[in-house]
């Protein structure tokens, strides 16, 4: 953690006023303090803490034979691949996208900042339909081209697989990290290196770079932390059938046996592996912070205008272009379009007349039905709603404490909100899925395992930290007299909150109440570790029917979701025109926790 | 109306305390426009806030009429939004999504002052009828001038009548005519609807302007209190003088204090001055004279018999309309001084400077 705030003996003088929003603020804090807690004492219990007794078994089977030599590599391989993958493409992206004169740099900038909406796990299953061993088009393309029966080249059973999936769904927050800093150069140090005659390239590499590497630093710590946290995707491509196990499934199926490698519940276990995950990311976090003092420290950042200069690439302008849409085509494109193909035939098969003669929409009648009727679709709308009116309530109060009052806690609360950025998502929803079987046994009546609430609570703790930050930034823009005033005409803060401040932000919560509702909607890893009979959303399902070998009606599902969500946003947009709209758009082309860990 | 007893209020920043206010008491009548003057970082603004309450004192005791409002290290604290004062900031703090209207309508729909509906428009239309902007009601805040944003500031904080006006720099952001024509108009309105106000501000031509009475604060606490007039006059110490108009301030030493005449004399850097001494005054006692610039007499023809004349050269002679303000060297220090315009000087010109003995004051 980047400074310790200083304890001052002083008597507590919380004004009535403060209270309410403090107490929200608390009792997110709380929840995330107290799930944290939990998952280190589950490591120190034989199974359920319904069961006497302490025990350190968990911690030195830690130093098992299969951990070491199997999953841990993987887990490393898979995070490394990753970096490398995300790296090659968002490198030079944000270069080209930021510091010369492409054409269209806008638009490819949006669609970037679009991409992390498309669901991971989606875009996997289109790279197992291209690259699979046996079904992926491509490989059978390529097999029929060489003339051999199969090409053992396969995305699938392999940590290189997951690498290359999970750098393309990870290039998006690298690009975002780097373009902050490289934007902000001051030309004047370049114009230094021009005047003493060093050529482009050279001034790229020896100017540029430098300065901006604490931003590439940060966001390669970041991605791994990310990728090695990530379930669904290894999951599909190799972990599941337990070929390529890595950490992240290694808490999934020791906590919701099933799968082939466990067959016995393992609490204890996954509550090691939870703190395994979580240590890396804070020592992570930490570096991180570290390199955003010293990016401060460069003082790259000038506050006088210019802007930064960019390069003209001239004929080579059509590569640049090509790069810029070759990752596009890779990451979205081609996946999605795999997809859509998939789920028009009736069995998976290569393009061709005959294949063109079987197009149908057979996959899409029984959709709703394989998906799990009516009640999934109610279950998405209830989860995606509920988490995105919460998430912006709960941001707003705590944002409130943060950035307008002058509770000498409020730096510590800005803090702890943030721990779940650093700490896996998985880590939560073990402590949750844990608490749920608990309640379940002494307090029967709490309705948490196995329904819509508990993976409420898990995404509105997912999502706060970026909530904050959105919430953050619009309530620091509202000059503190605004608010005074109201108060000195005679009104109390709740009114305050509700007839000033909030239609002053509504632009900001418009967005994040968007934002938060498509990342809710696409977000599968805690939703499929908190499911149980009654309480599946539409991300699960999909996920469920391609593990089912149902590909064809998975594919029609994952089609449907990508279109729903399109809709949905371009519905949104038009009607939320004007600032909306536009801060849309800017936070989606520059999403605020790219700036902030 | 108001009395403010040995107000301290510090704040804590990175770089350790920053004591704010220490020890502020001044006491404000019914009817009475009171004015806390002082250079940016004084603690006007910070005593102005704790009186309506937007800042915890560290220690002291506010009333706002018969009310206790703040005592005893936070022990009694009644909240902001119980005080019911008025209150207009500098920055005027109009709502940027409402209407002048809805503005100034606020404080009548929600919270204490809420009054029945039946009554809002017409209390809303009369009191911007008050300020001048009846036919602006309709329009969006953000599409006002600054000058009118201030009429919306002030009539918001008169809508719902309160005893207590309380205003932070509230004429600063505006040009030097509009300020000028508001201060007028502002002081004439303030005097017809009989409210008291605290008036915080920078500009001493606004405090002399405006106030019945003025408190000069200087590094957390208040110089002097007393009428525009007996401040410019009669500052009590060099800080007052220096920051309430121009005022020429030499270093003296008393050197004869006559038997039963209240003429002493002084000794100075520029050569020895005949005064009128306080009763307690004693030879030796070192003291800081002061005069100010229009009180200086310059003649061209000579060093007459005159007393406290001194022989001096003109260094800078700006002519700024009225008159003539002038920089002139005596012995070697710089005196300022005004010339009436029909006066011509020029610099370098050898002139009489005569500093009248009535026009001299004693600091301590």
């Amino acid at each position: 953690m980047p400074s310790v705030i200083p304890f001052v003996r002083r008597r507590a003088r919380i004004a009535t006023a403060d209270a309410l929003p403090l107490a929200f603020s608390w009792l997110v804090l709380a929840v995330v303090i107290f799930l944290l807690a939990f998952v280190l004492y589950m490591t120190f219990v034989p199974s359920l803490p319904t069961e006497p007794g302490f025990t350190l078994r968990h911690w030195s089977n830690v130093a098992s034979s299969r951990l070491l030599t199997k999953v841990v590599p993987n887990t490393v391989i898979v995070g490394f691949g990753t970096i490398c993958i995300a790296a090659f493409f968002a490198l030079p992206l944000a270069w080209l996208l930021n510091r010369t004169t492409l054409p269209l740099r806008t638009t490819f900038t949006t669609m970037i900042g679009i991409v992390p909406v498309i669901p991971g796990f989606i875009l996997a299953m289109g790279w197992i339909m291209l690259l699979d061993e046996r079904i992926g088009l491509i490989n059978n393309v390529a097999a029929n081209l060489l003339g051999l029966s199969s090409l053992p080249l396969g995305v699938k059973d392999t940590p290189w697989g997951m690498a290359w999936v999970l750098g393309l769904v990870l290039t998006p927050p690298i690009f975002f990290l780097v373009a902050g800093p490289l934007c902000r150069i001051d030309p004047s140090l370049e114009e230094v290196a021009g005047v003493i005659g060093m050529k482009q390239l050279t001034t790229l590499r020896r100017v540029t770079l430098p300065l901006v590497w604490p931003g590439i630093l940060g966001g390669l710590i970041y991605t791994f932390m990310t990728a090695v946290s990530i379930f669904e995707i290894p999951a599909l491509l190799g972990a599941a059938s337990g070929k390529v196990p890595v950490l992240a499934s290694e808490i999934f199926y020791s906590v919701r046996p099933g799968g082939p490698l466990t067959a016995t519940f393992a609490y204890g276990a996954a509550g090691v592996y939870g703190t395994l995950l979580a240590v890396p990311s804070l020592v992570g976090l930490y570096f991180y912070l570290r390199v955003l003092e010293r990016t401060e420290r460069y003082q790259v950042i000038t506050g006088k205008g210019y802007r930064p200069r960019e390069t003209d690439l001239g004929p080579l302008n059509w590569i640049g272009i090509g790069f810029v849409i070759s990752y596009l085509v890779l990451a979205v494109a081609l996946p999605l379009l795999v997809l859509l193909w998939a789920s028009l035939m009736p069995v998976l098969q290569l393009p061709s007349r005959e294949a063109l003669s079987k197009l149908s929409f057979i996959n899409y009648d029984s959709l709703l039905e394989g998906l799990g009727g009516i009640a999934v679709i109610w279950n998405t709308v209830v989860l995606v709603l509920c988490v995105s009116l919460l998430v912006s309530f709960f941001s707003f109060m705590v944002s409130w404490v943060v950035v307008r009052t002058r509770i000498r806690s409020r730096k510590l609360i800005d803090m702890l909100v943030m721990v779940p950025h650093a700490i896996p998502s998985l880590a939560f929803a073990f402590a949750l899925a844990m608490l749920g079987i608990l309640a379940s046994r002494w307090l029967a009546w709490l309705p948490l395992s196995g329904t819509i609430g508990i993976i409420v609570i898990a995404h509105i703790i997912n999502r706060m930290p970026y909530g904050t930050r959105v919430m953050n930034s619009a309530l620091g823009q509202v000059h503190h007299e605004l608010e005074e005033i109201a108060q000195v005409c005679g009104t109390k803060t709740p009114t305050v909150m509700r007839r000033i401040i909030l239609p002053l932000v509504k632009p900001s919560v418009v967005y994040l109440a968007v934002w938060t509702a498509m990342l809710s909607f696409q977000e599968v890893t805690m939703a499929l570790f908190l499911s149980g009979p009654q309480n599946h959303v539409l991300a699960v399902s999909i996920w469920e029917l391609w593990e089912s070998g149902s590909l064809g009606t998975a594919a029609a599902g994952a089609v449907a979701m990508v279109a729903t969500m399109s809709a949905l946003m371009f519905a949104i947009l038009s009607v939320a025109r004007g600032p909306t709209a536009g801060l849309v758009g800017r936070g989606v082309a520059e999403p605020p926790v790219a700036e902030e860990p | 109306m108001i009395r403010v007893t040995n107000l301290r209020k510090q704040f804590v920043t990175k770089h350790g305390a920053l004591a704010a206010v220490r020890g502020v008491a001044f006491e404000v009548k019914e009817g009475e426009i009171f004015m806390l003057l002082g250079p940016s970082g004084c603690g006007k603004t910070t005593t102005l806030r704790c009186i309506a309450g937007l800042e915890a004192p560290d220690e002291g005791e506010i009333w706002i009429g018969e009310q206790l409002v703040f005592a005893d290290r936070g022990q009694k604290i009644v909240p902001v939004y119980k005080r019911g004062v008025g209150m207009v900031f500098q920055s005027y703090a109009i709502w940027p999504h409402l209407t002048v209207f809805e503005n100034v309508a606020y404080p009548l729909v929600y919270g204490i002052f809420k009054a029945p509906k039946s009554e809002v428009r017409e209390r809303v239309a009369k009191t911007l009828r008050l300020v001048g902007m009846e036919r602006l009601e309709d329009r969006p805040a953000p599409l006002l001038s600054g000058g009118q944003q201030q009429r919306v500031a002030l009539a918001r904080a008169l809508v719902y009548e309160p005893k207590v006006l309380l205003l932070d720099e509230p004429l600063s952001n505006l040009d030097a005519k509009l300020r000028a024509e508001m201060r007028v108009e502002l002081r004439a309105l303030m005097k017809r609807l009989n409210i008291t106000a605290v008036y915080v501000t920078h500009d001493q031509e606004e405090a002399l302007v405006l106030s019945d009475r003025i408190a000069v604060m200087h590094g957390g606490e208040i110089k002097q209190i007393g009428s525009p007039r007996d401040i410019y006059v009669r500052p009590e110490n060099d800080v007052v003088a220096g920051f309430i108009g121009t005022a020429n301030l030499l270093p003296a030493s008393i050197s004869t204090v006559p038997g039963n005449a209240r003429e002493g004399l002084v000794s100075t850097p520029i050569g020895a001055l005949v005064c009128s001494l306080p009763p307690s005054a004693a030879v030796g006692q070192a003291v800081t004279i002061m005069f100010r610039p229009e009180d200086v007499l310059v003649s061209v023809s000579g060093i007459g018999q005159s007393r406290n004349t001194f022989a001096g050269i003109v260094e800078q002679a700006v002519f700024v309309g009225s008159r003539f303000q002038c920089v002139i060297s005596v012995n070697g220090l710089k005196i300022e001084c005004e010339l009436p315009k029909s006066q011509v000087v020029e610099s370098g010109q050898n002139v009489a400077v005569e500093i009248p003995c009535h026009a001299i004051h004693l600091l301590p």
